[in-house]
Parts: structure tokens; sequence; C-alpha cells
């Protein structure tokens, strides 16, 4: 069984918005696109066009639908799930070989896939189903943080983030140090209530998700309301140009 | 854009509407289609990649409109346009308006498009409702779409709905394209990366923070005994 490396100050790790998150799946598509060309792939693609089309995917998403609560209109939530890089991972504790190992330097969980002999005891470990397991390759795989991208001197230092991040059109995911107490991504935490997932199990997440904001329901007879009256208007109370406007659009 | 020639006198008033009584009386619900933000990501809309996230879609309902139609989840039901009608599976969901039904749009595809394989989803399970949006307005004198942008009219569908004996596919179904379906072997995009030997040996190396380059790997995979 793999040892942990001592507790390390720095904790990379990503703050999703599950309040702005619109299930695009942009982070998940993107970061299937870099980690099938970076140092983790290839993630593969079994019956690709046929009946039941499965690949290795390191983020997925997950949209569930969420009935009416109190004062609380029903809504639809969208979660995106991914390797959590907790603090004490059971998926690196489990592993019978070393393959599965955290970083002492920034917390990163990786596998050395030269190590791996597929036994799949880390994805039966993993209470978030963070680990991917590679059929044709016979190799466990997971979200690396990108740590090909984060550190990579070869890009433009403002690109050297995950690429979920980088994909996230409505900047939903943000990544940084979340063991540094005055980090942007901390403070964000603090500012919006963020949780870990799952904490009660002992795993000590460092990921964390920042709740959806309450919404306000609209009134109960919102769908079967008459509409309301129109505005009243006076083009004579417009000035020449407008009014020429009105009379042009209006025809 | 051109007016077409009307089919035949309406006895509607002005307008390109339904005639008088055959609007929200006879086709009492809104039928909206939208396409998935994941299929944005290509407009081609199924690659190997993309048809992972969805490979069918369902027609959505409110459970109220379910109850009134006595319709239960994963029932099938016929929905009727004035123009034609569709045959498809549903799914219940509170977070919409009863008085709609609603699909994404661009997932269902006709048997052999895109090389899927005879039995994808897409083909067998998968819907549209553009078999329901005619070209022409009902009248038949303009064209369906709206008259600044030309963008068809998907927002206007106007449908009925009623519980269906459940058919083995959705319908209606067209010929199938000719064409062999795409190999059904793996992809393994970015293999060709992995250099001849396959190793990760640059994997946790190279990749450090900056201040960590010096003397923290070993730490950091306790049990590495791999030799460089």
């Amino acid at each position: 069984m793999t040892s942990l490396p001592p507790p390390s100050t720095r904790k990379l790790g990503l703050v999703i918005d599950l309040d702005t998150c619109v299930g695009c799946h942009a982070c998940a598509v993107a970061c299937k696109e870099w980690n099938a060309g970076g140092v983790a792939g290839p993630l593969v693609d079994e019956d690709p066009y046929g009946a039941q089309p499965m690949g290795v995917w390191f983020n997925r998403v997950h949209s569930y639908e969420l009935d009416a609560l109190d004062d609380q209109p029903a809504m639809t939530l969208h979660f995106p799930r991914s390797c959590l890089h907790c603090d004490t991972p059971a998926c690196v504790t489990v592993c019978p070989t070393g393959a599965s190992y955290k970083r002492a330097e920034d917390g990163i969980v990786l596998v050395d896939e030269d190590k791996c002999i597929g036994c799949k005891l880390c994805s039966w470990a993993c209470p978030y189903g963070a680990r991917e397991y590679s059929q044709v390759d016979g190799v466990m795989k997971k979200c690396t943080l990108c740590v090909d991208r984060i550190y990579n001197e070869h890009i433009p230092e403002a690109q050297r983030q995950p690429a979920c991040v980088q994909a996230c059109p409505t900047r939903a995911r943000h990544f940084g140090d979340l063991g540094d107490e005055d980090s942007a991504i901390s403070q964000l935490v603090r500012e919006r209530g963020g949780v870990p997932l799952l904490p009660e199990l002992g795993y000590a997440p460092v990921n964390r998700y920042l709740p959806p904001r309450a919404r306000r329901a609209g009134p109960a007879d919102e769908a079967t309301a008459p509409a309301p009256k129109e505005e009243a208007f006076d083009p004579k109370q417009l000035n020449p140009l407008l009014r020429w406007l009105d009379r042009a659009l209006s025809r | 854009m051109e007016a077409a020639p009307a089919a035949e006198p309406s006895s509607a008033p002005a307008g390109h509407l339904l005639p008088e009584g055959e609007g929200k009386e006879r086709f009492p619900l809104h039928a909206l289609t939208q396409r998935p933000p994941f299929m944005y990501h290509a407009w081609g809309s199924q690659n190997a990649w993309l048809r992972q996230i969805a490979t069918r879609n369902f027609l959505y309902l409110h459970p109220a409109t379910a109850r009134d139609h006595g319709v239960a989840d994963g029932d099938w039901v016929r929905l009727d346009s004035h123009h034609d009608s569709i045959t498809v599976p549903v799914r219940i969901a509170t977070n919409m308006q009863p008085d709609t039904v609603w699909t994404w749009n661009a997932i269902g595809k006709r048997r052999g498009a895109w090389k899927l394989s005879p039995d994808a989803p897409e083909g067998t399970k998968g819907f549209l409702l553009n078999p329901l949006i005619s070209d022409l307005t009902p009248r038949g004198d303009y064209a369906n779409a709206d008259p600044v942008t030309g963008q068809a009219a998907w927002f206007d569908l106007r449908v009925r709905m009623a519980k269906a004996e459940p058919p083995d596919e959705s319908l209606p179904q067209y010929a199938p394209l000719a064409g062999a379906a795409a190999s059904d072997q793996p992809l393994r995009y970015g293999a060709a990366f992995r250099g001849s030997g396959g190793s990760r040996e640059a994997f946790p190396k190279d990749f450090q923070p900056a201040d960590a380059k010096e003397g923290v790997a070993a730490v950091a995979a306790p049990t590495k005994s791999r030799t460089p």
C-alpha cells in the first residue's frame, strides 16, 4: 500500500461555482482535448460510433432537476465532477504498487502509469467517482489538475491554468492554492460559503463548491395570469427622428 | 424574402396564423426545442466525444401536464401539430412550465447519418421537432420564419399530445442513408504522443512548482524506484 507524503502547505485545487454553471460541458470537452494530447493521453473512446459509446473523461457534468421546496422554485442544478485532490486520499493509500501518489509539493494526486497494474482498487476506494479506468490501455487515469499546463513554461503565463478553468464561459471554475488563506480562491470560498463534498468520509477533499444562491419564485399564477397591459405609448411625444422610425417600423 | 403563393384561400382573417378556433383549442401546448450547449462546441454536433454526453433525447413534460394526459415517466406520446405528427419518449420534469413541452434539438439523427452504426440511439430513439414545423405558415403565404432574421420559427410551434403505444423506434423513421458505418475500433487520440516506449518518465518530474524543483521529487513519490 502506498504512503502519503507529509502534509503540504500548498494545496492546489479547484473552486466550482454551482450558481453560475450552466451545464454546457465546455470544461469536460476542453479537459478531454488537452489531456488526450498531453502527458496523460490517450483518453480512449470505445464503441465511438455505436450504440453505447464510452470513453475516459477526467471531468463529467451531471445535471439535476430540483423540485420546488418551500419558497424555492423548481430549478436545474449542474454539477461538474472531477478529482478533488484530497488531503488524505483513500485512492492513494489503497494502491498496492505506488502508482497512485500524492505530490508533497502541491498536493496534486497523480497516477504513474508505468507502475499501474490496473487492479482498480483506487476506483473502488474513491467515493467521488473521480477515477477513470482505460479498459483498452489497462491502466487507471485521472484528473492531473493539468500539471502539464500549470507549470509549463512553454505556454504563456496567463494560460498556465487547468484547461477546464480556461474554457469555462461563465467563469464558474477557479484554480489556486487552497492551502493559502489569503489566496484569491480562498477568499472566494469564504465570501460565498464554499463547501467540501462529503467531508464526513474523512478524506479531506481540497476542492470546494460554491452553493447556488436562492432563486425567487414568481407569482403562483404566473403561467396563466393575463399579460400585463401594454404601456401607454404616444408617438407624438417622440422627437422627429424616432417618430419617423416608429412610422417606418409600424408599417 | 418572397411570399409563396397561398395553397388555397383561407377563411382566416388577416394574419398568417391558423384559422380562428384552430390555434389554442386544437393545439394547447407550446413545443420548444433548443440546441444543447454541449453541441455548440462543434457545430457538426455528432463527434465521438460529444455523443457520449447524450446519444438520445426525451420530450420533457411538467408533472401536471403529464397527469392531465395520463402519461407517466418513460411513456411514449404522439405529438401533433397543424403540419404532421411524431411519436417520442417522455421524461417528467418539474423545472419547466406546465403549458410547454421541450426537448433537445440536434441529437436525433436519420439512420446512417454521421456514419453512426444502425443501432445508434440517435437514429432509433432520438428525434427532432422538425417534422412538426412547416416551411410555410399554416396559411401558406409566407415562409415560417422570423421576417427580420430569417430564423426558422422554432418557438412558434403549438402541439397537442396523446399517450401512445411504445413503438420500437421513435417516429417518423426515414430510409437509412447509404454508406458504411464508421469503424467500431476504439479511438486513441493522443497515443502517438506517447513515444515508442510508452514511458511516462517525464510526467512527474518536469512539472513542479518553481521553488520545489530541487529535492522534493523523492518525497512526492515515496515508492518510486525506477531509474531514469
